[in-house]
C-alpha cells in the first residue's frame, strides 16, 4: 500500500467515526431538551406553548448537535490534516508520511525508503486509539438520553405538538386527538358601555357576566367537530391560532352551555348579572305641599342618583294639570338634560321659574327626577324618583264640606221630562179639552216650567258666583243659561195657553240638560261626603238574572321549591351509578335555583365540585333539599286532638 | 263592633292616592251600593269609604275603585301597597275617568301599573267577569261617553287586566264608568236600562271568584 | 439472738405467707358462691354482641347483667330474650335510657305530609331525623314534642339521649273533596282561594241572589263519598244542617265557624259567644291571629275539646258525633290575616286553614309496605326482659377474669417475694 492509499483508509475511518459521534451526540442534544421537559413537567404545569415547540426544539437541537461535531472534525475531508493527524500520532515517521503522500515531491521509486518507514508504521491502532474515546462518550450520553426518555415517557408531551406538526407536514389521518375540552378558559368582554376589564376564568364551571358580555370559549386543538349549545342553539367553533374558539352573548336569563368535542361533553352555566337600573331619590321638594296662593318665584329642586355600573344622564320632569270636572290639561315639560359622566354617584340640582309653569288655583303641578345609566344592551336602564305633588288650591277647596244636593242636574232633567210629556200629551188631547181647562192646565205646566227655571239658574249661580273654576264650569252655566233661556221662552207660550209653541223648546232644553247629565258631571272638588244608601228600602227590589254561571276553580299555586327539591332528589339517586349524569342535573337545576334559592344553589355547585372529583355527595344534597323544605311546625299542647299549628 | 261590621261586609272603597284628582267621581260608591243592595242579597255597607294607598287600611277593602283625571305618579309606599294588595288577592279597578288613551291619566297609570306588574292583558269578552252575575254577551258594555265620542272617540272593545293566579286581581278600563255611574241612584228608576249592572257584576266577581 | 432486722424480715416473710393464704381461701370461698348463686356476667352495650355469642355457644352463664348505655338494636334484644327463656336471668341495667315513644301520622292534605308525636320526658332533648339529616330539635314540654313535617321521609327517628325510637309511615290517604257554604262575603272568597291553592278540590255554595248562586260542583248529595269535610262560615250552610249532619254522624268532617254555629246546636261543640273585637290592629307573623276579631266558643259541650285560646276565650274547639268530627273556629274574618298580615301571611293562613281542615278530614286509608321501625325502643325491653334493675357497682372489681389474673399477680409477687427473702437469708 502507498503512504496515500494509507492515508486515504485512515481519513474513510475518521469521518466515519466523525458521522458517528456527530449523530450520537444529535441524537443526545435533541432527547436531552425531551428530557428536561419531561422533567420539568413533574414539577410545574408547562404553557400550553411547550407540547407544541418541543418536538421542533429538540430537533433543532439535534441537528445543532450534530452540526457542531462535523464542524469541529471538517478538517477529516483533508488528506493532508489526516496525515498530519497520523504524524502528531507517530512521532516514529518524523514527517515521512506528511511527504510520502505527495508523489510529486517524494514518488515512491525515488525515495524507496520513506515509503518503507510510512509502511512499517502502525497507523491501525492510532486510529483505533483515536475513534473509541468520542464513540464512547457520544454512546454513552446517548444510551443515558434514551435510558431517561424511556423513564420519563413525555408521549403527552410529543403527542399533541407531534401530531400537529404531523398535520401540518404529513399525514393527518388515524391520528387520535384528546379531548378538546380539557384545559378550557373563558374570557368574560364585558359590553363597552360597562368600561370594565376583560377578565378570563380558567377552567370555567361558572361565569358571571353582564347581561350583553362577549364570553369567548378557548381550547386546544382543531376546531372542527367542537360545539357549543344553549338552549337548542348550537354555535360551531372557529379557528384560533392552534386552538378553537366559540364566542356567545351574556342573555337575559342565566342558561347552560353544553361545550361538545365528540363524546366529550362539559357543562358552563353562564350566570347573568343584571344592570340595576338607577336608583332616583328626589330630596327637594322634600314632600307633597298644597299652596294656598299661587306660589311665584324659584324653586330649586333636587335629586341623588346612584347606579352600579355608571350613569349617563339625568333630568327632571314637570307636569302642569289644569282643569275640574270632566276636562283636564296637562302639559309636560322637562329639565335640561345633565350629564352624569359614567359615575356611580351624582345629583342633579335646578332651580325652576315658577312664573314660567303658569300655575294658577286648581293647578297640580308634579315634578320628578329622571336618570338614565349607559346600558346599550337592554335598552338604558331607567331610573325615576317618586313624584312629588304640588298643589295649588281652589278658594272653596277648605269649605266645601256642603254635602252636595243631590245633583240638581239630574232632578231638573227628570222634572223637564215629565213635564214635556204632559205637554205632550196636553196637546194631543187640546181637541177634546174646552177652552177653560186647556189654559188651566198650559198655565200650570207653564208654572211648573219656571219653578225648573228658578233651579236652573240657581245651579247657573253656584257654579258662576262660587268661582268653583275651570273652563269646563262655565261651559256647563253657557249651556244651562241657553237651557234657562229656552225655559223662559216655553213658559212663556205655556202661560198664553199655546204648549204646541212651547213644545220644540222644551224638547230642547230637555236635549240640553241630558248633554250636561251625561257627559258632564261637575263636581265641586274637596273632600267626598259619603251618602248612605237606604238599603233596606232598596233591597232585591231590582232583577235576579237567576245565573247559573259556574264558578271556575283556583289552580293550586306550584311549589316551585319542592319541584327543585324533587329535581335534586332525583340526581342524587343517579349520582353513584351515573356521576357525570348527575353533575349535568346539578349544573341545571343549579341554574333553576339561582332564581329561587340562592343559597341551595351555592350548595348545588359545591355538589358539583364534589362528584366531579368523585367524593359522595350524599350528605350535601340532603342539606339541600332540606333547605327547600318548609320547617317542621311545633304543635304545642295537649295530644287529645291530631293538633293545630301555631 | 264597628271595625268588625266593616269587616265582615261589602264595604265600597275608593282608592285616595296622592298624585291626582281620585275624588273625581263623588256619587260612584253610592250608586254601585245601591245597584248591589238591589239586585243581591250581599250584605253591603250603606256608605262607601276612601282609604289611601299607601296606608295599611287598605288591606281592609279588597275591593278598591281608582280613577282620575289627571297623572297617576305612585310613591314607593303606595306601590309597595298595591303590589302586595293585588298578589294577595285584592281587586283593584281602574278606570280612565278621561276615557282618553292619548290622555296622561292613561299615559301615567298603565306605566305605573305595567312598572308594577308587567303588561295588562286583555280580558276576552267571554270572560266569567262578563256572566257571574248579569250577562254580557258582547263583553264590556259601552258607555255614553264612548257613543257620544268624548275624550278619544274610541269604542273599547276590552278591558284589561294584571292576572294572579288565573284570577283578575287589577282591571283597567278606559271606558269611563267613572263617568258613566257618577249619577244618583234615584235616576235607575227613570232608565230603561240601568248601566250599573256591570259594576254589580264587578263586586260579584271581586266577592266570589 | 436474731438481730431487729431479721426479726423484721422474718415478720415480713410471714405477713407475706399470710397474704397467700388469705388470697388462695378468698379465692376458694368466691369460687363456692359463685357456684352457689350462679356466675354472673357483665356486661356492657359495647360488649354485649360478642357476649350474646359466647353465652350461645361456648358457655351459659347462670346470670347476666347487662349494663345498656343505649338501648340494644332488635335482634340483641330478641336474642336476650331467648337467652333468659333458655334458663339464663337476665337483667338489665340503664340509668341513661329514657322511655321514649315516636308516632307518625299522615296529614289529610293535598300538600302531603305528616305529624310526628314523641313522648319523652319533660325537659329532655328531643331530636328528629329522617334519612336526610335532622328535621327539628327541641326540648319536650309537659306534653312530649309534635311537629308537623311538610315532607318526612320513609322513617322517622326520634332521638333522646342514647335513645332512637324509629316510626315508620305505614298509610296512604285517599283525599275527597272539600264543600263549602258561606255567603258572598271576603271571608267565604278567601277560604275557598286558600284552599284551592292549597291543592284542595273545592265544591262551592254561595248564594248571591235569591234566584242566583255562583257555584263549583253540584251538592246533590252530602257524603263521605264525596266530601272530605264540610266548612260552613256562615248561617248560608242551615238550610243543609240536616245533610249535613247525616254526613257527619256517618264520618265526615266539618268546620263550623261560630256565626253558623246557631244553625249546628246538635254538632257544635259549644256555643258562639258576642263578638270581641281584638285590640291589636298589626298582624304580625308570631302570632298573627291575636289581631283577629273573634265570637269566642262558649257552653263546650262534656265532650268538646278546647283546642286553642286566648286568654279565657276558646277559640278553636273540636268533638267528635259519632264517627265524625267537628271543629268550631272563632275566628271572623280570618281573611284579613292574609291580606294585612306579615310576608309569609298568605302561605301561613293557607296552613292554618289546611291545619283547621285536616283535624277533622274524612280520608278512606290504605296501608302501604313500611320499612321496619321501633317505635318504643325501651318499652320493647321491658316488655321483652322485664324491667330495669338497678345499675351494678363497679364491675371491674367482680370481673371474674380480671380478678384471676389480680389474684394470681398477687399470689406470685407475694411468693417470690418470700421465698427471695429466705434464700438471701441463706434458708431454704
Amino acid at each position: 500500500m502507498t503512504a496515500l492509499q494509507i492515508v486515504r483508509r485512515t481519513r474513510v475511518t475518521l469521518a466515519l467515526v466523525v458521522v458517528t459521534t456527530a449523530v450520537l451526540t444529535g441524537f443526545a442534544a435533541g432527547g436531552g431538551v425531551i428530557v428536561l421537559a419531561g422533567l420539568l413537567q413533574l414539577v410545574v404545569a408547562l404553557p400550553s406553548l411547550v407540547p407544541a415547540l418541543l418536538v421542533p426544539v429538540a430537533t433543532a437541537a439535534g441537528l445543532t448537535g450534530c452540526a457542531i461535531v462535523l464542524w469541529r472534525n471538517r478538517t477529516v475531508v483533508s488528506v493532508q490534516h489526516v496525515a498530519l493527524w497520523l504524524e502528531e500520532r507517530l512521532p516514529e515517521l518524523r514527517y515521512a508520511l506528511v511527504t510520502a503522500i505527495d508523489p510529486a515531491i517524494a514518488p515512491a521509486d525515488r525515495y524507496p525508503a520513506l515509503h518503507a518507514r510510512v509502511r512499517a508504521s502502525d497507523t491501525s491502532s492510532a486510529v483505533r486509539t483515536a475513534w473509541r474515546r468520542p464513540i464512547t462518550r457520544s454512546l454513552t450520553a446517548a444510551l443515558t438520553v434514551a435510558a431517561l426518555l424511556a423513564v420519563l415517557q413525555p408521549q403527552e408531551l410529543l403527542g399533541t405538538g407531534g401530531t400537529d406538526l404531523l398535520r401540518r407536514v404529513g399525514n393527518g389521518e388515524n391520528e387520535v386527538l384528546a379531548n378538546r375540552l380539557e384545559g378550557v378558559i373563558a374570557r368574560v368582554s364585558p359590553p363597552a358601555y360597562a368600561r370594565m376589564d376583560d377578565s378570563t376564568v380558567e377552567d370555567p364551571v361558572t361565569v358571571a357576566a353582564l347581561v350583553g358580555s362577549r364570553v369567548t370559549f378557548q381550547g386546544r386543538g382543531p376546531s372542527s367537530g367542537v360545539t357549543a349549545i344553549v338552549d337548542s342553539t348550537s354555535t360551531e367553533a372557529g379557528e384560533a391560532g392552534r386552538g378553537w374558539t366559540i364566542a356567545l352573548q351574556m342573555d337575559t336569563a342565566p342558561a347552560v352551555v353544553t361545550l361538545r368535542d365528540r363524546e366529550y361533553r362539559r357543562l358552563v352555566v353562564l350566570e347573568t348579572v343584571v344592570d340595576s337600573v338607577p336608583a332616583v331619590r328626589l330630596r327637594l321638594p322634600a314632600r307633597d305641599t298644597t299652596y294656598q296662593t299661587v306660589p311665584r318665584g324659584r324653586m330649586t329642586v333636587e335629586a341623588e342618583i346612584t347606579d352600579d355600573i355608571g350613569l349617563a344622564h339625568g333630568w327632571f320632569e314637570y307636569m302642569v294639570s289644569t282643569g275640574s270636572a270632566e276636562v283636564f290639561e296637562t302639559r309636560t315639560s322637562q329639565g335640561r338634560r345633565i350629564g352624569l359622566d359614567n359615575a356611580r354617584t351624582g345629583t342633579l340640582r335646578e332651580v325652576i321659574d315658577l312664573d314660567t309653569m303658569r300655575l294658577a288655583p286648581g293647578t297640580v303641578f308634579h315634578i320628578r327626577a329622571v336618570a338614565l345609566d349607559h346600558n346599550d344592551v337592554t335598552g338604558p336602564g331607567k331610573g325615576v324618583s317618586d313624584t312629588r305633588t304640588l298643589r295649588i288650591a281652589e278658594p272653596e277647596d277648605s269649605t266645601s264640606i256642603n254635602p252636595t244636593p243631590p245633583l240638581p242636574i239630574d232632578s231638573m232633567w227628570m222634572s223637564q221630562r215629565r213635564l214635556n210629556m204632559m205637554t205632550d200629551t196636553l196637546i194631543r188631547m187640546a181637541p177634546q179639552l174646552d177652552r177653560q181647562e186647556l189654559t188651566h192646565r198650559s198655565s200650570a205646566y207653564g208654572n211648573a216650567q219656571d219653578e225648573i227655571r228658578q233651579r236652573a239658574l240657581a245651579v247657573i249661580s253656584i257654579l258662576e258666583d262660587d268661582a268653583v273654576g275651570g273652563t269646563f264650569q262655565t261651559q256647563t252655566s253657557t249651556k244651562l243659561r241657553e237651557a234657562a233661556d229656552l225655559m223662559y221662552e216655553a213658559r212663556v207660550n205655556l202661560a198664553i195657553t199655546m204648549p204646541d209653541s212651547a213644545m220644540p223648546h222644551m224638547i230642547r232644553v230637555l236635549e240640553i240638560l241630558d248633554e250636561i247629565r251625561l257627559a258632564n258631571r261637575y263636581y265641586l272638588r274637596g273632600i267626598i261626603q259619603p251618602a248612605a244608601v237606604n238599603v233596606a228600602r232598596v233591597r232585591l227590589t231590582g232583577e235576579d238574572p237567576a245565573t247559573e254561571e259556574p264558578r271556575r276553580p283556583r289552580a293550586e299555586l306550584a311549589d316551585e321549591r319542592a319541584a327543585l327539591a324533587e329535581r335534586i332528589a332525583h340526581a342524587a339517586s343517579i349520582a353513584r351509578e351515573q356521576p357525570d349524569a348527575a353533575v349535568d342535573s346539578l349544573v341545571y337545576i343549579r341554574v333553576a335555583a339561582l332564581r329561587l334559592a340562592p343559597d341551595v344553589a351555592d350548595a348545588l355547585a359545591s355538589a358539583a365540585a364534589l362528584l366531579r372529583r368523585g367524593e359522595s355527595v350524599d350528605t350535601a344534597l340532603d342539606r339541600a333539599r332540606r333547605a327547600l323544605e318548609p320547617p317542621p311546625a311545633r304543635i304545642r299542647g295537649p295530644v287529645e286532638w291530631s293538633g293545630i299549628g301555631n | 263592633m264597628e271595625r268588625n261590621r266593616k269587616l265582615s261586609r261589602f264595604v265600597f272603597a275608593t282608592a285616595e292616592y296622592s298624585s291626582g284628582d281620585w275624588e273625581s267621581a263623588p256619587a260612584l260608591p253610592e250608586n254601585l251600593i245601591d245597584s248591589v243592595a238591589r239586585y243581591t242579597s250581599i250584605d253591603v255597607a250603606p256608605s262607601g269609604v276612601s282609604v289611601r294607598l299607601d296606608s295599611e287600611e287598605l288591606f281592609d277593602y279588597p275591593f278598591v275603585w281608582l280613577t282620575g283625571h289627571l297623572p297617576v305618579r305612585f310613591t314607593e309606599a303606595e306601590r309597595r301597597n298595591l303590589k302586595r294588595y293585588v298578589e294577595r288577592g285584592g281587586f283593584m279597578m281602574v278606570d280612565d275617568h278621561n276615557h282618553d288613551i292619548t290622555g296622561i291619566f292613561h299615559q301615567t297609570a298603565t306605566e305605573e301599573i305595567e312598572r308594577l306588574f308587567g303588561r295588562l292583558e286583555q280580558v276576552p269578552n267571554d270572560h266569567e267577569i262578563y256572566r257571574c252575575f248579569f250577562v254580557f254577551e258582547n263583553g264590556p258594555p259601552h258607555t255614553n261617553h264612548e257613543l257620544n265620542g268624548w275624550g278619544d272617540d274610541l269604542l273599547h272593545l276590552h278591558l284589561d287586566a294584571i292576572f294572579v293566579n288565573d284570577r283578575i286581581g287589577l282591571l283597567y278600563s278606559n271606558k269611563d264608568y267613572s263617568s258613566e255611574w257618577n249619577f244618583h241612584p234615584e235616576t235607575k228608576r227613570t232608565l230603561q236600562q240601568d248601566p250599573t249592572k256591570f259594576g254589580v257584576n264587578l263586586i260579584v266577581y271581586a266577592l266570589t271568584r | 439472738m436474731r438481730s431487729p432486722a431479721e426479726r423484721i424480715r422474718r415478720t415480713a416473710e410471714g405477713v407475706l405467707r399470710g397474704i397467700v393464704i388469705a388470697l388462695l381461701a378468698g379465692w376458694l370461698v368466691w369460687s363456692i358462691r359463685a357456684r352457689t348463686h350462679g356466675a354472673v356476667e357483665h356486661v356492657t352495650s359495647q360488649e354485649l354482641r360478642e357476649a350474646l355469642e359466647r353465652w350461645t355457644t361456648r358457655q351459659q352463664p347462670a346470670r347476666v347483667l347487662v349494663d345498656l348505655a343505649h338501648p340494644p338494636a332488635g335482634a340483641e334484644r330478641d336474642w336476650l330474650a331467648a337467652l333468659s327463656a333458655a334458663g339464663t336471668t337476665v337483667q338489665w341495667s340503664g340509668n341513661a335510657l329514657l322511655p321514649t315513644a315516636i308516632d307518625i301520622e299522615p296529614r289529610v292534605d293535598p300538600e302531603g305530609g305528616a305529624t310526628v308525636t314523641v313522648a319523652a320526658p319533660e325537659s329532655a332533648s328531643v331530636v328528629l331525623r329522617d334519612a336526610r339529616g335532622v328535621i327539628d330539635s327541641a326540648a319536650a314540654d309537659a306534653y312530649g314534642m309534635r311537629a308537623s313535617i311538610a315532607r318526612p321521609g320513609r322513617t322517622i327517628d326520634a332521638g333522646v339521649g342514647p335513645v332512637v325510637a324509629r316510626a315508620a309511615l305505614r298509610d296512604s290517604l285517599t283525599l275527597k273533596r272539600l264543600l263549602v257554604i258561606g255567603a258572598p262575603d271576603w271571608e267565604t272568597k278567601f277560604t275557598i282561594a286558600a284552599l284551592e291553592e292549597r291543592g284542595w278540590d273545592v265544591d262551592a255554595h254561595i248564594r248571591i241572589a235569591p234566584r242566583t248562586l255562583a257555584r263549583q260542583g253540584r251538592i246533590e248529595s252530602i257524603d263521605t263519598a264525596r266530601y272530605a269535610a264540610v266548612l260552613a262560615i256562615d248561617t248560608t250552610a242551615a238550610r243543609f244542617s240536616s245533610a249535613i249532619e247525616r254526613y257527619v254522624r256517618s264520618g265526615g268532617g266539618l268546620v263550623l265557624w261560630s256565626p253558623a254555629a246557631p244553625a249546628f246546636g246538635r254538632l257544635a261543640p259549644g256555643r258562639a259567644g258576642a263578638l270581641i273585637e281584638s285590640e291589636v290592629r298589626i298582624i304580625r307573623d308570631r302570632t298573627p291571629r291575636v289581631a283577629l276579631d273573634v265570637m269566642p266558643v262558649t257552653a263546650l259541650t262534656d265532650d268538646a275539646v278546647a283546642l286553642e285560646r286566648r286568654g279565657d276565650h276558646v277559640t278553636l274547639a273540636a268533638r267528635r258525633v259519632g264517627p265524625g268530627k267537628v271543629l268550631q273556629n272563632a275566628y271572623t274574618n280570618s281573611w284579613r290575616w292574609r291580606m294585612a298580615g306579615g310576608d309569609n301571611a298568605p302561605d301561613e293562613h293557607r296552613a292554618w286553614l289546611a291545619d283547621l281542615v285536616a283535624n277533622v278530614a274524612y280520608a278512606p286509608r290504605a296501608t302501604i309496605a313500611a320499612p321496619p321501625a321501633d317505635p318504643v325502643p325501651v318499652a320493647a325491653i321491658v316488655d321483652r326482659l322485664g324491667p330495669a334493675v338497678p345499675a351494678v357497682m363497679d364491675r371491674s372489681a367482680l370481673d371474674p377474669t380480671r380478678l384471676a389474673a389480680w389474684v394470681f399477680t398477687i399470689l406470685c409477687m407475694a411468693l417470690i417475694a418470700e421465698l427471695a427473702s429466705r434464700r438471701l437469708r441463706g434458708v431454704r
